[in-house]
């Protein structure tokens, strides 16, 4: 460890001079990008190694060392950086949508259907119920809702219960590749997570919706909406399934050069995807969004299952994945506003604690329903509770629908998100150790 | 959108490039070796840029100027690694003592008559033609190991160790080059002049060696546990973009800072051979990027003097000539050199691909001038080049590949 310190000593003094000649004027004040990456590469990956050394994932070690020298601490990374470095987290997070696909074997999901359904309906029904009656007993206590009827604070509290069901697919994948963990657990509480990833977007454009009518007092739940949706992600699967095909195609023709064409494919998949929206919104004043992190899961999934190809597709994924995870969790902690922290702190709280209990007594009846066995029983809620991008995405959506509110509906909710993605992690690695699903625990049982 | 599918088209040319290899195609082995130095990526990046279908435009082409820094770094580190003392010290110092003539003898031929020329032809600026000609000197000094390489593949020659001494010399005059091209880094510290203060000149050589040190031996500490399959590759990766974003911000060369660390990692790291296996697998869809960009950012309507190229590359020639000539004179050797061997030394691609990528980066409003020189010079050079060195060669065998041609 004594060596990392030293590296990460090396790596902040060196910046802390090109900062200094920055502020005195001796150089240009704007920040090379090169110059960043470099930064964030050598000291993200040495926090997250000793962050480990203490039994932290390397995940939140990353994510520490992004809130470390964001925009709110040290600035390092500068709020312009950041935005201008997002196209980094999109390359990552499709990386890791085609990883989180691959990880998904049929066999292993028809083994374990029956808890998988019941958890997946079951953490979904008591969040959301759980959380939208905390919030909506809260109501009188919460400014922007005090004083206000029925229907706006039932409305307001399903926005707060949807956004809590989503998880984060990406976390998930991460702490299992950084752990090597295999087993009935990893694979239900992975495969939850997933589903999940899809069935939000649906569920979350079903509640917005009967919002809309509930807080504006006017429109209605439009069915053909829905229908549109569920179009678009059938185009996604469909799309993902040709990727996933052309992908196994270029798996047996290329060597090196293939980690490079797969992060290629996928930030052509997510810049396509916006493409075709934007140009359906110009053209046909309707908007298509064929949602591209579905599309590069629909491509994993196919690679893993449909091709013959699935291992080496993942073994060769595997190889890049640190530089991937180390941006986009630095990335992610670098973009955690800690002014909406400040701001939404209390109410963070309240909704953080009572989402763990949702997902604790759901996973648990859920489990009991489905005939879990104990270790799923009891450790499955540990690997529910981080957020991140998803959520953030749909907070954005509910900013855009209802700005006056929104933005005090973003503040809680950060606080809350931010939570649950700092303490997710952990819990889900003390969750893969407990149920000795790990490398490590599995090289000890052995042993 | 215009960013997504010039990324998609380099990616693809890249990877494809990467792949396709001329080597066994019926072509002679001048066209061989310009395949073989890659030119035709230049034009290729001529044509998907501002001159050409405007993919890579001028809005677009910045977008890339990081991946530019990183693969000169890349470049500097892949030299550098390869300059283990121990091993340089194992060689004849005849073979050093020839390169040094040899490469001092052509940049002095190049600098002064293009500085000549410039003046009192095309009535440049003093402090522009000092610092043109002296960037030209230098990249006329480098000599690339594609012909030697090309004709190796092809011929068998009795007199071996001449064919030796002039791969030594093609490897390691680019060292020489880096170097010149690093003090008139630190002469021109001030932009567009060259300040000649000599206490600032040192400074600022001396910042060079540092941030090249301070990388290599962050490297060095991290993998002081032995690294892993994954873990590796991040090191090393991470170790040359904090080298380049270190040089470009503080505006000194990724491609020297970038030199001056691999040579600390080939003289202090137990992974040196490692280090040059892993340089060495991505080098040629690095280089390719950074010729198809190098291509795109080329504006030949800015004016193109026939003259400049024909008078740089006939300079080049009789420095090269005389150089060695000179040279070959001055030492006994146990083997035969041909007083003519200079004009075997003409190839030119490779690494005065990546100063010129780097003077671009540094000082765009100079590069224009000169841009096209380096091109078409490297374009007739390597053409020439294998037809020159078996010249030098009087007992010879073909033993080209199945469909290779004689010249």
């Amino acid at each position: 460890m004594t060596n990392k310190l030293i590296v990460l000593v090396l790596v902040i003094l060196s910046m802390g001079i090109v900062f200094f000649l920055a502020d005195s004027g001796v150089i240009n004040n704007k920040m090379s990008p090169t110059l960043i990456i470099g930064f964030m590469i050598l000291s993200s990956y040495n926090i997250g190694f000793i962050g480990e050394k203490f039994g932290l994932p390397r995940i939140t070690g990353y994510i520490f060392s992004g809130l470390l020298f964001g925009p709110y601490l040290i600035t390092i990374y500068k709020i312009d950086t950041v935005e201008s470095l997002s196209f980094l987290n999109s390359l990552a997070l499709a990386f890791i949508a085609f990883n989180a696909g691959a990880e998904l074997r049929i066999k292993d999901l028809a083994k374990e259907i029956k808890t998988i359904v019941s958890l997946t309906v079951g953490v979904t029904i008591f969040v959301f119920s759980g959380v939208t009656l905390t919030v909506f007993l809260l109501a009188d206590l919460i400014p922007f809702m005090k004083g206000s009827n029925i229907a706006v604070r039932l409305g307001v509290s399903s926005i707060f219960g949807v956004i809590s069901v989503a998880r984060s697919p990406s976390s998930a994948i991460a702490i299992i590749n950084e752990t090597r963990s295999k087993g009935n657990y990893t694979n239900t509480i992975l495969s939850v997570a997933v589903i999940m990833d899809v069935l939000i977007i649906i569920l979350f454009a079903v509640i917005i919706s009967v919002c809309e009518v509930l807080i504006k007092g006017k429109g209605a739940l439009d069915i053909n909406f829905i229908l549109f949706l569920i179009f678009e992600i059938f185009m996604a699967f469909v799309l993902g399934y040709f990727l996933g095909r052309f992908i196994s195609f270029l798996l047996t023709k290329l060597k090196v050069e293939f980690s490079v064409i797969i992060i290629a494919l996928g930030f052509f998949v997510i810049k396509f995807s916006h493409f075709t929206g934007d140009h359906f919104n110009e053209i046909f004043e309707s908007s298509i969004n064929i949602e591209p992190l579905l599309i590069c899961m629909a491509a994993g999934f196919t690679v893993q299952n449909f091709s013959g190809h699935g291992e080496i597709f993942l073994k060769r994924m595997d190889k890049i994945s640190i530089p991937v995870y180390i941006t986009f969790f630095t990335i992610t902690g670098a973009s955690i506003n800690i002014d909406m922290l400040k701001a939404g702190w209390f109410f963070g709280i309240v909704i953080f604690i009572s989402r763990i209990a949702m997902i604790y007594t759901g996973s648990y009846f859920s489990g009991k329903i489905a005939g879990s066995d104990k270790k799923i029983l009891n450790n499955s809620w540990l690997g529910f509770i981080t957020q991140a991008g998803v959520s953030l995405g749909l907070l954005t959506e509910v900013l855009r629908r209802f700005p006056e509110m929104g933005i005090y509906i973003q503040t809680i909710l950060i606080a809350s998100i931010t939570l649950n993605q700092i303490i997710g992690p952990v819990g889900f690695k003390y969750g893969l150790t407990a149920v000795r699903e790990t490398l490590e625990m599995r090289k000890n049982k052995l042993d | 959108m215009k960013f997504l599918l010039a990324l998609v088209i380099l990616t693809g040319i890249a990877v494809l490039g990467s792949k396709i290899s001329f080597l066994r195609k019926e072509f002679s082995l001048g066209v061989k070796n310009i395949f073989f130095t890659g030119i035709e990526y230049i034009l290729i990046g001529l044509i998907l840029g501002e001159s050409g279908i405007k993919i890579l435009d001028i809005e677009t082409l910045p977008k890339f100027y990081p991946f530019l820094v990183f693969g000169l770094a890349w470049i500097g580190y892949l030299f550098g690694v390869q300059f283990e003392f121990q091993q340089v010290k194992k060689l004849p110092r005849m073979f050093f003592s020839i390169t040094a003539i040899q490469a001092f003898v052509t940049f002095l031929s190049v600098s002064i008559i293009m500085f000549i020329v410039f003046r009192n032809f095309f009535f440049m600026k003093f402090q522009i033609s000092l610092i043109l000609s002296i960037f030209l000197g230098t990249i006329a000094l480098s000599t690339a190991q594609s012909a030697i390489a090309i004709v190796n593949k092809n011929y068998k020659f009795k007199n071996q160790k001449l064919f030796d001494l002039l791969r030594y010399v093609s490897g390691v005059d680019g060292v020489f080059a880096i170097m010149v091209f690093a003090v008139l880094l630190a002469f021109m510290k001030n932009g567009n002049s060259l300040s000649l203060n000599p206490a600032l000149t040192l400074l600022w050589l001396s910042i060079s060696v540092l941030i090249g040190f301070i990388p290599a031996v962050i490297f060095r500490i991290m993998n002081r546990v032995r690294p892993g399959i994954q873990e590796f590759p991040v090191f090393l990766v991470g170790v040359i973009i904090f080298t380049g974003g270190l040089a470009i911000q503080l505006n000194h060369s990724p491609l020297v800072c970038g030199f001056f660390g691999g040579i600390i990692i080939a003289n202090s790291c137990r992974y040196r051979t490692r280090v040059l296996l892993f340089l060495h697998e991505a080098e040629k869809a690095i280089y390719i990027i950074m010729l198809l960009i190098l291509g795109a950012g080329w504006n030949p309507d800015k004016g193109i003097n026939f003259i400049l190229v024909l008078f740089y590359i006939v300079f080049r020639l009789l420095g090269k000539f005389f150089g060695n000539f000179i040279a070959a004179r001055s030492f006994r050797s146990t083997f035969k050199i041909p007083s003519t061997i200079g004009i075997a030394l003409l190839s030119e691609g490779g690494l005065s691909f990546g100063i010129l990528i780097n003077f671009i980066i540094l000082f765009p409003e100079l590069s224009d001038k000169i841009i096209y020189i380096v091109i078409l010079s490297s374009f007739i050079n390597e053409l020439l080049s294998p037809r020159l060195i078996l010249t030098q060669f009087k007992e010879k065998e073909f033993i080209g590949n199945i469909g290779g041609k004689k010249l």
